[in-house]
């Protein structure tokens, strides 16, 4: 019987070993594998756990009990003192002063109580959050996506010195979220690409904005100095649905585009700010025009910006093209599995991908041999500058 | 003496919103012209692959001649369209004259496989895919502006300034015949 009992009282605790060890397994499995079907195949092992998976609280419980039973001595203390009130009399003053340090002694001890349950639950990995990474992982892998080491402050830094883009709200706070890259196979090109997270701040005042971008970096060798924004309206619209009517110098400065397309709709939406005015001529052809309104219509606040290196980063508000809401967590295995791997990738990246092919369709000389964007990013990769 | 002030502020006011859309509507007009242009600069930059095209058409022995005849029609038709005056009719014909071309051409290229597959006739035909794609694209943009233009004219109170002022009238949008014939539907009002 005693034997039993021990058994018993061991078993959450080899159970939350078990979950921990499979945890840390299932997380090395998501940073090696670019394979979805890999990593359901790893997810559905968990069917294996009791179901919903998570860990036992039982020093959670043990805590329970412990704090019910002082609670019911207490409230028996007091009962039984107030049962005597009425035999032996006390004063008024004396019987709301007991009644006031039960009531506080009852206080401090939940509060001391949650706060050393909190202390001595901590799960090593809570399934929330692995969920979330693994999650994280497969959206990277439906889109060939292969994650970058790099420090959040430093690669903000850089890549401010490189694009207008990043140099976004205070120089403080800038950060880069996440940095992974791709390739993309075309028809008539094929290039790298790096995706990227960018959070910046805006700060009005004593007013702090937590900001987000999202987008694309790549070589792009047919244009170069150019800048497209959101027009003057649609920038100054959003900085007040963002902050409200404050006036100060965070307000959108209006500034002239430099170069106007032929097409209405389109310089309603975009500006476009061009060192030469006749390259913005020659480069920003009806299809390109087209290509260009069409991506920003599926966008938030695109920003593009071709630099004086051939550079092209498109970027937007939207948040994260990545990131969808999942529906499922590991705390239910076969269905989490099933969502991982009937993830296919986001649209929008393709679209944004496509739409930077016509880009370069409609700006290079079909006449030429085309360009190695490949081998250009490698070299870009291997001296650093990327 | 506030009802003066009063009506003057409103005639003052009035006088702005008068202005603030004629100028609304001349610089929707320069727009259209402006397309029209653009549509009429890409149509003609066909003339840059037309000796291109002449020379291969001499590989096309059996399908030189209608090659050749094709291309001088396409010639004269971009040489009458104006980059000045806004004529979709003009525009028509040289659509059509580029399908009845790129139409001989196809059927020539199709009646020799090797040449099919020469470097220079893939490239010929990319850069006139191309042409032709900004062309659409150009004439939908050109669409777009005569649109607003339209509306801007046709809608209450600018078409009250127009009938005082500018006076302009609607102009017709391109329209691809040959494309809705194929269709064998038009949008017809009730």
């Amino acid at each position: 019987m005693a034997r039993n009992r021990k058994k018993n009282t061991n078993e959450p605790k080899q159970h939350n070993k078990r979950l921990s060890k499979a945890l840390g397994g299932l997380i090395t499995l998501a940073e090696s594998t670019t394979s979805n079907k890999v990593l359901a195949k790893g997810i559905v092992l968990f069917e294996e756990l009791p179901k919903p998976v998570d860990y036992i609280g039982y020093i959670q419980k043990a805590w329970q009990k412990l704090l019910l039973g002082i609670t019911r001595v207490v409230l028996s203390i007091l009962a039984s003192f107030f049962s005597m009130v009425f035999v032996e009399k006390y004063t008024d003053l004396q019987i709301y002063i007991i009644l006031f340090l039960g009531i506080l002694f009852l206080f401090l001890l939940l509060k001391t109580s949650s706060f050393l349950i909190k202390k001595f639950t901590e799960v090593p990995i809570s399934i929330e959050a692995v969920s979330d990474f693994i999650y994280g992982c497969s959206e990277l892998n439906a889109n060939n996506l292969k994650p970058q080491e790099f420090d959040a402050t430093s690669h903000a830094q850089h890549l401010a010195k490189k694009y207008k883009s990043f140099r976004k709200g205070d120089t403080q706070g800038r950060r880069t979220g996440t940095f992974a890259r791709g390739h993309h196979q075309g028809a008539e090109h094929s290039f790298d690409f790096d995706y990227f997270t960018f959070h910046y701040y805006e700060i009005i005042g004593d007013h702090v904005t937590s900001m987000f971008r999202t987008g694309i970096l790549l070589k792009f060798p047919f244009a170069q100095d150019f800048f497209l924004e959101p027009s003057n309206s649609r920038k100054r619209a959003a900085h007040i649905a963002r902050h409200g009517l404050k006036t100060n110098r965070l307000w959108p400065r209006k500034t002239e585009p430099s170069w106007k397309s032929p097409s209405i709709s389109f310089n309603e939406q975009i500006a476009v700010r061009a060192k030469n005015s006749m390259a913005a001529a020659k480069f920003f052809s009806p299809s390109i025009l087209k290509a260009i309104e069409d991506l920003d219509s599926m966008l938030t606040l695109m920003d593009m910006e071709f630099t004086s290196n051939y550079d092209l980063c498109i970027s937007c508000s939207d948040g994260g093209l990545l990131k969808k809401a999942r529906r499922y967590s590991l705390k239910h295995p076969y269905a989490f599995s099933l969502e991982i791997a009937a993830d296919t990738g986001n649209p929008t990246i393709q679209q944004i991908l496509k739409a930077v092919h016509t880009l370069m369709k409609y700006s290079d000389n079909n006449f030429d041999q085309k360009p190695d964007l490949t081998a250009a990013f490698e070299t870009e990769i291997q001296t650093g500058e990327r | 003496m506030e009802i003066l002030y009063v009506l003057a502020a409103v005639l003052v006011l009035l006088l702005i919103m008068g202005i603030s859309i004629n100028n609304g509507i001349i610089r929707r007009k320069n727009m259209v012209v402006r397309a029209w242009a653009d549509v009429i600069t890409y149509e003609r930059q066909k003339n840059e692959t037309l000796p291109a095209l002449e020379k291969q058409a001499a590989e096309y022995k059996d399908h030189e001649q209608s090659l050749l005849t094709d291309i001088a029609s396409l010639r004269s038709a971009l040489k009458r369209a104006s980059r000045g005056t806004v004529n979709t009719d003009d525009l028509a014909a040289i659509e059509a004259s580029t399908t009845k071309m790129m139409a001989g051409f196809n059927v020539a290229v199709e009646a020799y496989p090797d040449l099919k597959m020469s470097d220079i006739t893939m490239s010929l035909m990319r850069e006139i895919s191309e042409l032709q794609d900004n062309i659409a694209a150009a004439i939908s943009i050109f669409n777009g502006n005569i649109e607003r233009f339209n509306s801007g004219i046709q809608t209450f109170p600018n078409s009250l300034v127009n009938g005082m002022g500018a006076g302009e009238t609607v102009y017709k949008p391109f329209e691809n015949a040959e494309a809705a014939s194929s269709l064998g539907f038009s949008p017809q009002q009730v």
